[in-house]
């Protein structure tokens, strides 16, 4: 009975075009003229989100995979050849360091300068390409600036645009491969400029391999599972045939290929990617113990969550994008896959269904994630993979509420979202900027603390010192310094090499009353430097090689 | 390339017919070659050679092709070429090459191109060229070998001109390193992996020091020996033997180093004829089969032209000091440097190993060795080597045992050979300081250690890294327990110079400062040593026979007390803790010295014999029989205590010092202290704590200091300390463990670092674990944790941001914030919308 009821609805559906040609395309017909420049706010909106990112801080900020980057750039440019001999040469890819290094050259900045100041900025530039991505999704300039404005108010988004590391750039390489995508999968009746925009896809593919090999491989993954997804659903209805077909040869050549380029790059281009290897060897060792091994111990990431900010219910609140962009966009997916897999009526255009695809790939990733984080082998790719999953999320979420007309309290109803835009925004920027009062890991110092690591260093040589509970000093000596001019070596956490040195500076006993953690600082050691408020202590030495 | 070969076949086949030649010698090949080889110059440019029996082989047959006309009518011993003629060497009943050299001259410089089988088919692939020449085709025509030298290949005096410059370019060994890490990575591919170069700088025809580099296909920074130096600083090297026609061919060397120390060395370029490969660079100058030679392995790379820091083994020197010593060194002195920043960022480190052999005459055909000191020190080479080429910052050769021996070292180990032979090329193994606590090295070497020594091995390296990095002020002595049959090892924990002294009790030289020591007699017997009173002398020997104890002997400065399970003998006598004190030798002078005193004062006493030992020692002697004497500690100058358990019927012989005929049997506690004999019975262990500590502060680090007293005259020789610290809220951790023993009467301080997670009152409870299992309570103590300062949001805001950028701050936030919530505004205007479709 069921059956027969969705056959008579496909057959009574309105069908596509069998080869449908969407392209050109008139953005945002019937839409008002002035949506056209909507982007513009968005730039805007940025430009003040990485003006509040520098000014928070008042420009002392610093992370770990910024300060690694500044000296990989560092490192890259003394050198000037891809594949440096330091111990910290970046295995995973070589576009941040060389388009950095070409910045410095023709801009002659100082790199923890580009770092720290300039790049926050250039996530003003993501904005334009998710703004063209969602545009070509949506045929529409009001849906895309809307689904663009929830994309950056998105924390974890944000977090990895706004700082200073591989990411900025894979992110909007992604955004650009994704656009170039969906532009060529709309195109087919112009085999020239078909050709232009495959090639520009293929191009933009291999950027993001070449930016990092592991990100590049996690999206040709997600096509993987797209293509799945796509040949499970492919004779599920003749609507969803029609649009599937198409997609799915093209799939089909675009894993191919991109696997092609993936594998150039780990064995020709750039050998120390042949590291990744390993990195998915020791994933597939990790999951197999924890689903082999009876004493395998799970990595218990969640739990870390916790640390890391001063309440959980905290970090639920500022994580409240998400959240939201998480249920709405499932919600909505899931009412999608009933109306098209269920009810036999066809999407709207290809591209939607590509997307609902896609949805379904970068969700599965997020879950098989969950699995990797717990076997040990990461500890924060569910949070790297977010990102990625949010840039597709938000397209249904933004393009829903775009289209969304209440009948009643239309007006309040506005009022009220607005309302939730501006409270969402503040609470994810809060989030992305580790803002201290509510995160545990603090990503900021005081230029009176450099000034004491500086002393340790011109008066010490050879040490390996103590500076905080984490990375916190230690990256901002990276960025700002960056090599011991004395080869000490700063740093935080309880190092497996035990310090005969240890810096104690206002801001950690700080920190050490909130993370409820005691400074490891022996109670007979010297102090030997003492500016008010930073303390350098060295241990007495016992032996001649503890000197 | 079928024809080509079938051609060179032939030519083979149509050679081994040719006449016997007459023989005679020429200057320029040696008399061995022409003994057994005939020629004949069969065409104007072709000698051809046979020789019966060939070298390492049956028969051999060698094609010469000079490029030079040759005189048909001349003999072919005086033609054969150099300079410009191509050598092909056939091995008997086989028509395939088994080596082709080429030489050639440009100018000044000859060369000669060795060309062996590259594709393990047996031969050399060539063919014929135009100018009937054999043209390599093997391996691309790229040689394996090649050498360069000025001039000739011999000197204007006949001899062979020793300075040469060969570079190998394929799968041959001449590193210590080659055949273990990158042998099976080596390949003739036109890259050149290993350059050696050989001066003779009086031209006397000796090679006086060669140089190697390494260039095998793995990371420059990779840890394999990137270099190796090897020097006869009396240029007194012998020359190779066994040559074949060309001065530098030789066969039938197993290893590229030299291993005979009597014979003479065989020539540089060796090659297996029967397989067609080279394979060995022989060194020129040996690296340990002279005894005066020394030479360097290094990680770091030697660049010439420079004075260059070496590492790892800078250098290895041997030196000979016996009058009698044949060809052997008696001293073998390995330095393994590292140059500050190599291993401790600060300072330079090494492991110095001093091997000596004190009796004259060397018994076998490989040095054996009598001790060993391993020595760790913190000490910079003092002075340079310099070359023509390149120096070396490293302590001069003649300098370097007198570099050892008046420089101080961080802690040092003694083995001794008691028995058996020890035959090494390199010394002693046993004991390093910082390349492992080897027990026993030819198990190592083997491979048949077990695994608890081989986990022994590298627990004790670790352990030693740990404390050369300043990781642990602690040196490793608790891995220098255990030593294999028929060796003696001492250690010594403290830094100092190092001395050896000769022991008045069992005649054997010691190492001064050593805190312990053990002689394993014949792995089930030991004798273990102890310094009791940290004099730096030995004052306590412990016979044990499979790990229970049976005898030992104790030295006071006026006792001498031996006891075993059933008698106790004391001798009033003075005990000098040395016979004499002497530096390792470092000059013949001082090894001469040294060995006339061990011959004065030499006395060979049975490992356990302790009774013959104190008898050497004459007075007053009180002998108690029926007694056990046990835990002799020394107290105070020249006093000491001990347990003395007399049984039923026990008697006494000698003068009763301390009134021992009065007691009854049971069990006594027996002091000797400034002349005055003190007898009690014995008491239980009473062990007392104090806990004291300054004030404590919230999540502040606070040092608590232990006092462990043990009040009773029992000693607890093995017992587990716990302190538990009990908060204010109730809950009990752990806070300190440590394994101890608490001797009777006295002291045990220790402390710990301790930092409170709450304020308010701790309750710190100690006790004793004891081995049974059983828990010995000791005293309580409250200490109060001081509050620490409030730290709320404002501390963590004001410490976050400049104060003056707070409005800035605030207006921003509400500016994207707001800027984000209008633009959402105005898209979703609904009449908006509306209007523009119309």
């Amino acid at each position: 009975m069921l059956e027969t009821r969705i056959k008579s609805a496909v057959v009574a559906a309105p069908v596509e075009p069998v080869v449908p040609n969407d392209y050109p395309n008139d953005y945002g017909r019937g839409e008002s003229r002035s949506w056209r420049w909507g982007w513009l706010g968005l730039v805007a909106f940025v430009a003040l989100i990485a003006f509040y990112f520098l000014i928070r801080y008042g420009t002392h900020w610093a992370e770990i995979d910024s300060a690694n980057f500044t000296q990989i750039i560092r490192n890259f440019i003394d050198e000037g050849k891809l594949v440096t001999s330091q111990s910290n040469a970046y295995n995973n890819g070589y576009s941040y360091q060389t388009i950095s290094a070409f910045i410095v050259s023709i801009t002659g900045l100082d790199v923890g300068t580009l770092q720290q100041i300039i790049y926050p900025f250039t996530s003003c530039l993501v904005v334009l390409v998710a703004w063209l991505l969602f545009r070509e999704i949506s045929d529409s300039n009001r849906e895309a600036t809307i689904v663009t404005l929830l994309l950056f108010t998105q924390p974890e988004f944000l977090f990895v645009i706004l700082r200073s590391s591989h990411e900025k750039f894979t992110r909007t390489l992604l955004l650009i491969c994704l656009f170039w995508l969906v532009r060529s999968l709309k195109l087919r009746v112009r085999t020239d400029k078909l050709a232009i925009y495959i090639y520009l896809f293929y191009l933009c593919a291999y950027g993001v391999v070449a930016s990092n090999n592991l990100m590049g491989a996690s999206f040709i993954f997600a096509i993987v599972i797209t293509l799945g997804l796509g040949w499970l659903t492919y004779k599920r209805h003749a609507g969803l045939r029609k649009q599937n077909r198409y997609i799915l040869s093209r799939l089909v050549y675009t894993n191919l290929i991109c696997l092609g380029l993936a594998y150039l790059f780990t064995f020709y281009a750039y050998p120390p990617a042949l590291h990744d290897l390993y990195v998915l060897k020791l994933v597939g060792e990790r999951i197999a113990a924890l689903f082999l091994e009876v004493q395998a111990k799970p990595n218990d990431v969640y739990n870390q969550v916790a640390l890391g900010w001063t309440s959980l219910p905290i970090y639920f609140v500022l994580s409240i994008a998400n959240w939201l962009v998480l249920a709405s966009s499932l919600i909505i997916w899931l009412r999608q896959g009933w109306d098209w897999l269920v009810r036999g009526r066809p999407p709207e255009t290809g591209v939607r269904w590509l997307m609902w695809l896609m949805y379904g790939a970068f969700a599965a990733q997020g879950v098989l994630s969950l699995v990797v984080d717990a076997s040990g082998a990461f500890n924060n790719l569910q949070q790297r993979l977010f990102p990625t999953f949010s840039i597709i999320a938000v397209s249904f979420t933004g393009m829903w509420l775009a289209r969304w007309q209440p009948r009643h309290f239309k007006t309040g109803l506005r009022l009220g979202l607005a309302g939730v835009i501006f409270c969402v925004a503040i609470l994810s920027v809060l989030k992305a900027t580790n803002e201290p009062l509510f995160s545990n890991k603090w990503t900021f110092y005081n230029s009176n603390e450099l000034v004491a690591v500086d002393w340790v260093d011109r008066h010490v040589r050879y040490n390996n010192v103590w500076t905080e509970f984490d990375e916190r000093l230690q990256a901002a000596f990276d960025i700002e310094r960056g090599r011991s001019a004395n080869f000490n070596t700063f740093t935080g956490f309880i190092p497996t090499k035990p310090p005969r040195g240890f810096l104690v500076t206002h801001l950690t006993r700080v920190h050490s009353l909130r993370l409820q953690k005691p400074v490891p600082l022996p109670k007979d050691a010297m102090l030997v430097y003492d500016d008010g408020q930073n303390t350098f202590f060295r241990l007495r030495p016992q032996t001649t090689f503890q000197n | 390339m079928r024809r080509s070969l079938l051609t060179l076949s032939l030519i083979f086949l149509a050679l081994i017919l040719l006449p016997e030649a007459d023989r005679y010698r020429t200057a320029q090949a040696a008399e061995g070659e022409f003994n057994r080889c005939t020629g004949a110059v069969t065409q104007e440019y072709q000698i051809v050679i046979e020789c019966n029996p060939g070298f390492n082989t049956e028969r051999q047959t060698i094609a010469v092709y000079s490029a030079d006309k040759l005189n048909l009518g001349a003999d072919w011993r005086s033609q054969l070429n150099y300079t410009n003629a191509t050598w092909v060497f056939y091995n008997a009943q086989n028509p395939k090459a088994s080596l082709i050299i080429v030489f050639s001259r440009v100018n000044q410089e000859l060369t000669a191109q060795l060309f062996d089988d590259q594709n393990n088919d047996g031969e050399v692939s060539a063919v014929l060229a135009t100018n009937k020449q054999p043209q390599v085709t093997e391996g691309s025509g790229r040689p394996t070998v090649t050498v360069k030298v000025k001039d000739s290949w011999w000197l204007p005096n006949g001899a062979v001109n020793y300075n040469f410059d060969l570079t190998a370019d394929g799968p041959v060994v001449g590193m210590i390193d080659t055949a273990a890490v990158y042998l099976r990575y080596l390949k003739t591919d036109g890259k050149t992996d290993l350059a050696v170069h050989v001066r003779d700088t009086n031209g006397d025809g000796r090679p006086d020091y060669e140089w190697r580099q390494a260039y095998p296909p793995l990371s420059d920074t990779d840890g394999y020996y990137h270099t190796s130096v090897m020097v006869n600083p009396a240029q007194n090297e012998p020359t190779p033997q066994n040559t074949f026609f060309w001065p530098l061919l030789g066969s039938g060397a197993n290893d590229f180093i030299r291993p005979d120390y009597n014979k003479a060395p065989p020539p540089p370029v060796n090659i297996d004829f029967k397989k067609a490969k080279l394979n060995y660079i022989v060194e020129s100058v040996a690296s340990r089969a002279r005894p005066g030679n020394y030479f360097v392995y290094s990680i770091r790379r030697i660049e010439e032209g420079k004075l260059n820091n070496v590492n790892f083994e800078s250098p290895f020197a041997f030196y000979q000091f016996s009058p009698q010593g044949g060809n052997f060194p008696d001293l073998a002195l390995r330095v393994v440097y590292w140059p500050r920043g190599d291993f401790n960022q600060g300072l330079p480190v090494q492991q110095v190993d001093y091997s000596w052999r004190q009796t004259a005459v060397n018994p076998s055909n490989l040095p054996n060795w009598d001790y060993r000191l391993s020595l760790l020190g913190h000490n910079a080479h003092e002075g340079t080597i310099n070359f023509p080429e390149f120096g070396l910052n490293l302590t001069p050769y003649a300098n370097l045992p007198g570099w050892v021996t008046k420089n101080s070292w961080d802690y040092a180990s003694l083995v001794a050979r008691e028995g058996g032979e020890y035959l090494s090329s390199e010394g002693m193994y046993e004991w390093a300081t910082l390349e492992g606590v080897v027990t026993n090295a030819s198990g190592q070497i083997s491979g048949t250690a077990t695994k608890k020594e081989q986990a022994s091995v590298s627990d004790s390296t670790l352990a030693q890294k740990r404390y050369v990095l300043g990781i642990t002020d602690t040196p490793p002595t608790q891995y220098y327990q255990q030593i294999r049959k028929n060796l003696r090892g001492e250690f010594r924990a403290s830094n100092g110079q190092v001395r050896v002294y000769l022991s008045p009790v069992d005649r054997k030289l010691h190492l001064q400062g050593a805190v312990q020591g053990v002689w394993n007699v014949d792995d089930k017997a030991e004798i273990r040593y102890a310094d009791l009173d940290g004099d730096g002398y030995f004052d306590q020997w412990t016979y044990n026979q499979e790990n229970h104890k049976v005898s030992s002997l104790n030295i006071s400065p006026n006792y001498i007390v031996y006891a075993d399970s059933n008698e106790a003998t004391l001798v009033q006598a003075p005990v000098k803790p040395s016979l004499f004190d002497a530096l390792p030798p470092a000059s013949q002078q001082e090894w001469l010295g040294l060995g006339e005193k061990l011959g004065a004062n030499d006395f060979a006493f049975a490992a356990n014999d302790f009774k013959l030992m104190q008898s050497q020692f004459e007075g007053a002697k009180l002998k108690i029989q029926g007694a056990t004497l046990h835990d002799f500690r020394p107290i105070g100058k020249d006093g000491f205590r001990f347990g003395l358990d007399l049984k039923e019927g026990f008697t006494l012989e000698g003068p009763d010092w301390a009134g021992l005929g009065k007691l009854k049997p049971g069990q006594y506690f027996v002091t000797f202290n400034q002349g005055v004999w003190n007898i009690e019975p014995v008491k239980p262990a009473n062990v007392t704590v104090k806990l004291s500590a300054s004030d404590f502060t919230f999540f502040e680090q606070a040092k608590i200091q232990i006092a462990l007293r043990n009040d009773g005259l029992t000693d607890l020789a093995s017992t587990t300390y716990e302190l538990l610290a009990r908060s204010p809220e109730g809950k009990s951790s752990s806070i300190f463990t440590k394994t101890l023993s608490l001797p009777a009467q006295e002291d045990n301080k220790l402390s710990v670092n301790w930092a409170p997670t709450s304020a308010g009152d701790w309750t710190f409870v100690s006790q004793l674990r004891q081995t049974d299992g059983t828990i010995l309570k000791l005293d309580q103590k409250v200490f109060t944790v001081q509050p620490a300062p409030p730290t709320g949001e404002a501390t963590v805001l004001e410490n976050s941001v400049a104060q003056n950028l707070w409005p800035l701050i605030a207006l921003t936030l509400v500016g994207f914030a707001g800027l984000g919530a209008i633009l959402f505004w105005r898209l979703t205007n609904r009449k908006q919308i509306e209007n523009a479709r119309n």
